[in-house]
């Protein structure tokens, strides 16, 4: 629990043992997100996380942090909420990618709009794998799952380019098995005034084999070895929409932009902190005599 | 003598300025001392369809729409053909001369029809002719016996706040009164007669919830537009920076009740607004703030179904819906206001039950309630106590451990809530089922202890509501039991019943979860009968009375048409009824 002194990963875990399938990608998440709270020296207390439903968002019981578990697709207008109520924390909405694509869909497309200072953070392991691993919209052509036992006939969903195209000011991708590489993508999000937004490829060894370690280990690469400019709006979109088969981890896109809540100036304030006891209305009702 | 009471309604085109110069007529006649309501009746278009708005006007308390019509206004031919057998037997039609054809024979008794060449006035005066609604303005005001002073002020006052041509629009008003002056002789059976103006306000509904939510310190309203819910958006829109809320139209309904439940949580008051077809998609979030306890009001503006059904229309089709919406069973807290003034006065109420029992609160109206525009008086509007519930004091928390936020042991089933940034209240707010510190568990035992917590909420909340009180007379012939938007119609009947001798008397349910258990048994008690009033088909409040208390009404008056009740058909059906 919180020592304040010092914080490391135990700061933010609690006693519930977690209860993801060994060798799932989760594990290493985690670790990657605890860390990057750690090293930023952020209070349990001061970090709202909002889940969605699905394997990563059974993650709800292991952060001693305000821990929010709410229904299928729904973790962002939550967070939204959460922020424009108490723009003091830090807030993360966390999900998987049949939450986050396929229900939450709409939500990801118009909170990205909105540039919100909250971060996204997506464990993509391209199933539906607490419902027993059916088709997600990131899993491949021709995947077969129980769903699609002829193999997935959809075309797969670009969270990046959809990420960068609709207003994201910050879009990364990270990748469960190098956890200190999203462990630093994740402090980057954090820090980012804006709509953050992570992508993080994960490995599901109980329903994924088609995707496995050694199938990414062939295809990813770092954009930073490529000296790509993640202020270039067009070599991001390029980078997100790339075809050579490879796929690319690190910053996509990161712009300064005015956030939401730097565009109402209620906000100024924290809503949470303003005095609501001495309402007084009696002058503004001229309008209705 | 003429009758001061009377019913005034114009009719057009959609697009011809019908609501703004309904609206000019209501606050006229609202500063001269007289009660006013006034209905707005219009399809789902921005053009092509037929708009009409109705004023009802008395210097003594008028609560609907009463009809007949005592001066019908009609732009187009469709608003005579539409309405006039609306018109009272000693009433009239002004008719838009050259436009609409009509005579004194298609109305109903011995009124009459005057032809007023409102496109030639516009016409002469350099005008466009969508002003000829100003100019039947005028004429009404003329062949009412007004003076022209009040009228030329509220044109003044209207055309000020949209920026435009003031100054014509007076003098179009002048020409349509001037006209009437000089070719109407004939003595008409209804004028207006002011009254000293005690300072009264006219506000809809939706503007009563919308001041009420400000004055509750709601911080945040989000929401997505869906007739009649949408003013209230517009409203606490245009409020927005004076008392500094966030007011935020979300992607759809889904996101609002989302983004209101968190702020919720994140414990500033905070509401969201739709109608039926909305609240459908917010059930499953309304369910999921009743399994996390978190405060939260919501607004069901109902509109006649199913689905899209009719959607500028009226009807109370919703009162199941909301007790009975999202899966399995929480604790429902429903209030149903049944004026502006109610509207105003709950949905304050709103915000404190829903602290106070950490739980969201559905305030339930109709397109009747909610656009409606009606006269106010006596509003409080200064400060007042709020009830934040709950809530534990940072102070008193251990940093370093996690709270126990959904303990069971609490006689009340409220549990002490920390909000999020207090150290030492971390927690986990859980839509799974979970144990008292919020993990989720799936014993049956925990289960058990958690859904009997959640439950007596509203066992207690069912001791500390007001019990409704009974209006009217005792040893009443006939005791209306009703909901809602309703109660304006059952007051004007009331009114009419009485003075054909009988004793009728009024039990307005405000509460319909916790349901006032005990009064209704009481008055169904003593009640010689009881007739239940509602807008829909199969009589919602009184099946949920039957399943409380096992009582039965001795009628139902129903109707679901998608227009508010008339008084004259309450009438009309009690007289039937009760022979």
């Amino acid at each position: 629990m919180a020592d304040e002194q010092k914080l490391t990963q135990r700061s933010y875990t609690t006693e519930y043992t977690p209860t993801w399938c060994p060798g799932c990608g989760n594990f290493g998440i985690m670790p990657a997100t605890k860390g990057a709270y750690a090293e930023l020296g952020l209070k349990p207390h001061e970090v709202a996380m909002i889940f969605g439903i699905g394997c990563s968002s059974n993650g709800s019981n292991f952060y001693s942090v305000y821990s929010f578990h709410g229904i299928h697709g729904r973790s962002l207008p939550v967070a939204s909420g959460v922020k424009l109520a108490n723009s003091d924390l830090t807030v993360i909405a966390d999900s998987g990618d049949g939450d986050a694509y396929g229900e939450g869909i709409s939500h990801f497309v118009h909170t990205a709009r909105t540039n919100i200072d909250i971060t996204y953070l997506v464990h993509d392991n391209h199933l539906y794998s607490l419902t027993t691993g059916q088709t997600s919209p990131t899993s491949g052509e021709g995947m077969k799952t129980k769903s699609m036992p002829f193999g997935n006939i959809d075309h797969p969903f670009n969270p990046i380019a959809v990420a960068i195209l609709n207003g994201a000011t910050f879009v990364a991708q990270g990748f469960s098995s190098d956890i200190p590489h999203l462990k630093e993508l994740i402090k980057q999000a954090i820090q980012h005034k804006g709509f953050s937004f992570i992508n993080i490829l994960q490995l599901c060894p109980t329903f994924n084999k088609v995707n496995e370690f050694p199938w990414y280990k062939e295809r990813v690469i770092k954009l930073e070895d490529e000296q790509h400019d993640a202020s270039d709006y067009q070599a991001a979109v390029n980078q997100a929409i790339r075809t050579d088969g490879k796929i690319p981890l690190g910053v996509y896109y990161q712009i300064e932009k005015p956030s939401y809540g730097d565009r109402i100036q209620q906000l100024e304030t924290p809503l949470i902190k303003h005095d609501i006891t001495q309402v007084d209305i009696s002058k503004s009702l001229a309008a209705y005599r | 003598m003429a009758h001061t009471t009377f019913d005034w309604k114009i009719g057009g085109p959609a697009g011809y300025g019908i609501k703004s110069v309904g609206a000019m007529f209501a606050r006229a006649l609202l500063r001269q001392g007289l009660y006013v309501f006034a209905y707005d009746e219009y399809p789902s278009l921005i053009r092509g369809g037929h708009n009409a708005y109705e004023v009802t006007v008395s210097p003594d308390p008028v609560y609907t729409t009463r009809r007949p019509v005592s001066l019908l206004v009609c732009l187009d031919q469709m608003t005579f053909d539409e309405h006039r057998h609306e018109v009272a037997e000693d009433g009239a039609a002004i008719i838009n001369k050259g436009q609409v054809e009509a005579s004194d024979n298609e109305l109903p008794g011995n009124a009459n029809v005057y032809a007023i060449p409102l496109d030639e006035i516009v016409e002469q005066q350099g005008g466009e002719k969508v002003m000829r609604n100003v100019v039947g303005l005028g004429a009404s005001f003329a062949l009412l016996g007004g003076e022209f002073a009040p009228l030329k002020e509220i044109i003044e006052f209207t055309f000020e706040k949209k920026g435009k041509e003031i100054e014509l629009n007076v003098r179009l008003a002048k020409a349509g009164y001037d006209y009437v002056k000089a070719h109407v002789q004939h003595e008409f059976a209804y004028s207006i007669k002011p009254q000293k103006n005690p300072d009264r306000m006219i506000m809809s509904g939706n503007e009563g919830i919308a001041w009420g939510a400000i004055k509750a310190g709601c911080k945040m309203y989000a929401a997505y537009p869906m007739t009649p819910a949408s003013s209230v958006l517009h409203n606490l829109a245009a409020q927005a920076r004076n008392y500094q809320m966030v007011v935020k139209h979300c992607e759809d309904e889904i996101s609002a009740v989302n983004t209101a439940v968190g702020a919720g949580y994140a414990g500033i008051r905070a509401m969201t607004g739709t109608s039926g077809g909305g609240f459908s998609l917010m059930s499953e979030t309304y369910g999921m703030a009743g399994m996390m306890e978190i405060p939260v009001v919501l607004i069901n503006a109902t509109r006649p179904g199913p689905s899209t059904g009719m959607p500028t229309w009226t009807g109370q089709g919703d009162l199941r819906f909301v007790l009975h919406s999202s899966q399995d069973e929480f604790p429902r807290f429903v209030l149903a206001p049944g004026d502006t003034v109610q509207c105003f006065e709950l949905t304050q109420v709103a915000f404190d039950l829903a602290e106070r029992y950490q739980t969201p609160v559905v305030i339930l109206t109709d397109k009747e309630l909610a656009e409606s525009y009606q006269w106010v008086e006596n509003l409080d509007t200064k400060p007042r106590a709020l009830d934040r519930g709950a809530v534990v004091d940072a102070k008193n928390l251990t940093p370093g451990k996690l709270f126990p936020r959904y303990v069971t042991d609490v006689p009340d089933g409220v549990s002490p809530r920390p909000l999020p940034g207090m150290a030492g209240g971390e927690h986990v707010a859980n839509s799974d089922e979970h144990n008292e510190e919020g993990f989720s568990e799936e014993g049956s035992e925990m289960r058990v202890k958690q859904m009997d917590k959640r439950f007596r909420k509203i066992a207690e909340a069912a001791k500390h509501i007001p019990p409704p009180e009974l209006e009217g007379d005792k040893n009443a012939d006939l005791t209306f039991v009703s909901w809602g938007s309703t109660r304006g119609a059952i007051l004007e009947a009331m009114k009419d019943l009485r003075a054909q001798g009988m004793k009728v008397n009024f039990l307005q349910i405000k509460y319909i979860s916790p349901l006032p258990i005990q009064k209704i048994k009481d008055v169904f008690g003593k009640a010689k009968k009881v007739a239940i009033v509602e807008g829909n088909k199969l009589g919602q409040l009184a099946g949920w009375i039957r399943e409380h208390t096992g009582l039965t009404p001795d009628y139902k008056i129903l109707k679901y048409d998608g227009r508010p009740f008339f008084p004259d058909e309450i009438v009309t059906t009690v007289r039937e009824e009760l022979k």
